[in-house]
């Protein structure tokens, strides 16, 4: 189910600059946001579709997104390439 | 002579060899009749115990128990503060219960004519009240001063070790190993190390076993001072509510950890002390790290440079001043620095593009094509992604973690994971929101 929805957001990485348009909106924010919670657990599929990719490590690199980086569940570490810019 | 020796035989006695009276048999009696001591006993029996034996294995015992006591052996996992900082919290009640016993025994040991350290008696009396007046946050570092008491105490004279010192940290282990696998002991671990652990040592303990050993694993956030901000904001109309609110729970004020103690990164929303009845220093927003709709409040922030205190909140653990503040339960909930409360992912991102943002700063749109077009995205992620993929994932590998197991807590399972959703559903559901959520996305797809 998510490689359908990666691919959606592959689809619309590669005709737009960002997903909604030319401007970072709040769509990608919400992208970003849900795929990263998954990627927390390392469930999201990243090889299989290389424009999403693409899009998600722009949104990554941003100052913005870096509180998240540093989350840490007591119990669940994240993945080693959940914090890894060059994932 | 040969019925003798039968008899004999059938009879044994300590005497038996010499009653038989042959030369050859008292020559050597080990060799020319049967011992006494096993005669008569029935040796197929010993086949069938040799046949019941355990058979060595071919392959060689695999050392799996030390990794799964000892949470973190990898260098990764030690990164994280996990297990000191519950080590901290144990370290002051008991240092100062030992301080009182040292300090008993030291008395009698003056009375009775017994050479006491003096030195290491005070110091244990002044760590432990220094310990009691420090404010939280600072014992709760989990660093250098957690292993100087373990250190201390080591360094002790034998007489002076009423007990152990506390090391409950090792047994706060995740149930989840760094490689994926169960600890499916590691609860039992937990009960067994409370049960060993004297009745008045830990002030808190019988407020951790009201909560279930499963808050164990993640601590259950006690933001009392807390609660005098939610009442600021909605003192006057949720009274009604709060007084609806099942039950009383009672926060043990020691174990209050900092807010936002998961919140280790980002300089844009540092947190400053929130001193009840003072003035709102800045914003703040709650929420719970893995919730996409809280991530997504934390990186609008973070691009409309909105400095605000993250708070960590567990909307199923159902605080009550947080329900009086968010009556749906739900997350996130931006609270503004003049007190305004915007509830819900709709209401805090509009909330923050209207007060926050602008023509060239926005992340809705200027034009109507473009916001249509984004609201139609964002409808997308958080109705149809999360109503497919996101929204079961996250609450089968982690929200059940934190739920008790009467709830449908434990361990992720794809099976029986209906009372863990149905129960969530219960909370979050009744958000006004989740119909546009659940259903939002059939309009756009």
């Amino acid at each position: 189910m998510v490689r359908e929805h990666l691919d959606y957001i592959g689809e619309l990485a590669e005709t737009r600059n960002w997903l909604a348009g030319e401007r970072l909106s709040a769509a990608d924010l919400a992208a970003a946001a849900h795929l990263s919670a998954l990627d927390y657990l390392g469930d999201v599929p990243w090889q299989d579709n290389a424009a999403a990719k693409a899009w998600y490590q722009r949104i990554k690199c941003r100052p913005s997104f870096r509180p998240l980086l540093a989350d840490h569940i007591r119990g669940m570490p994240p993945p080693r390439l959940y914090a890894d810019l060059d994932f | 002579m040969a019925a003798s020796e039968v008899k004999n035989v059938r009879a044994p006695t300590a005497m038996a060899p010499d009653e038989i009276g042959s030369p050859a048999s008292t020559a050597s009696p080990s060799t020319s009749s049967p011992a006494p001591a096993i005669a008569g006993m029935p040796r197929r029996k010993e086949k069938r115990a040799a046949s019941g034996r355990v058979k060595p294995s071919e392959r060689a015992a695999v050392m799996v128990t030390p990794e799964r006591l000892v949470p973190g052996i990898s260098a990764s996992a030690w990164a994280a503060p996990t297990a000191i900082a519950g080590h901290s919290v144990m370290s002051a009640g008991h240092l100062a219960m030992r301080a009182q016993a040292v300090g008993s025994q030291h008395e009698q040991g003056k009375h009775d004519g017994v050479p006491g350290d003096d030195v290491g008696t005070a110091d244990g009396v002044d760590e432990a009240r220094r310990l009691e007046d420090e404010p939280e946050d600072h014992r709760r570092d989990g660093g250098r001063g957690d292993i100087e008491h373990h250190a201390r105490w080591v360094c002790q004279p034998a007489a002076h070790r009423s007990s152990p010192p506390p090391i409950r940290c090792q047994h706060v282990a995740p149930e989840i190993g760094d490689d994926g696998g169960e600890r499916a002991d590691m609860r039992h671990d937990v009960d067994e190390q409370a049960l060993v652990l004297p009745a008045g040592q830990h002030r808190h303990q019988d407020e951790m076993a009201r909560r279930g050993d499963r808050q164990e694993l993640g601590d259950a956030l006690h933001q009392g001072k807390h609660d005098d901000l939610f009442r600021r904001h909605c003192s006057s109309v949720m009274d009604g509510l709060r007084r609806a609110v099942r039950g009383r729970i009672a926060w043990p004020n020691r174990l209050s950890l900092s807010a936002g103690r998961f919140y280790t990164g980002g300089a844009a929303c540092r947190n400053s002390a929130a001193k009840p009845g003072g003035p709102l220093p800045m914003a703040k927003l709650l929420h719970f790290p893995v919730d996409p709709f809280c991530r997504r409040i934390r990186i609008s922030l973070g691009e409309y440079r909105c400095e605000a205190e993250v708070i960590e909140e567990r909307p199923w653990e159902n605080r009550a001043s947080f329900v009086a503040l968010s009556p749906a339960g739900i997350l996130p909930v931006f609270i503004d620095d003049d007190g305004t409360a915007a509830i819900g992912i709709e209401a805090a991102s509009e909330y923050l593009d209207e007060t926050r943002g602008s023509d060239s700063k926005t992340l809705i749109g200027t034009m109507p094509a473009e916001r249509a077009e984004t609201r139609r995205l964002v409808a997308w992620f958080d109705g149809k992604f999360h109503a497919e993929v996101s929204g079961p994932v996250l609450t089968e590998k982690v929200i059940r973690r934190f739920l008790p197991r009467e709830s449908g807590g434990g361990a992720p399972t794809w099976r029986g994971c209906g009372a863990a959703w149905r129960w969530c559903a219960s909370i979050w559901t009744t958000s006004a929101n989740w119909p546009r959520r659940a259903t939002g996305w059939r309009a756009s797809a």
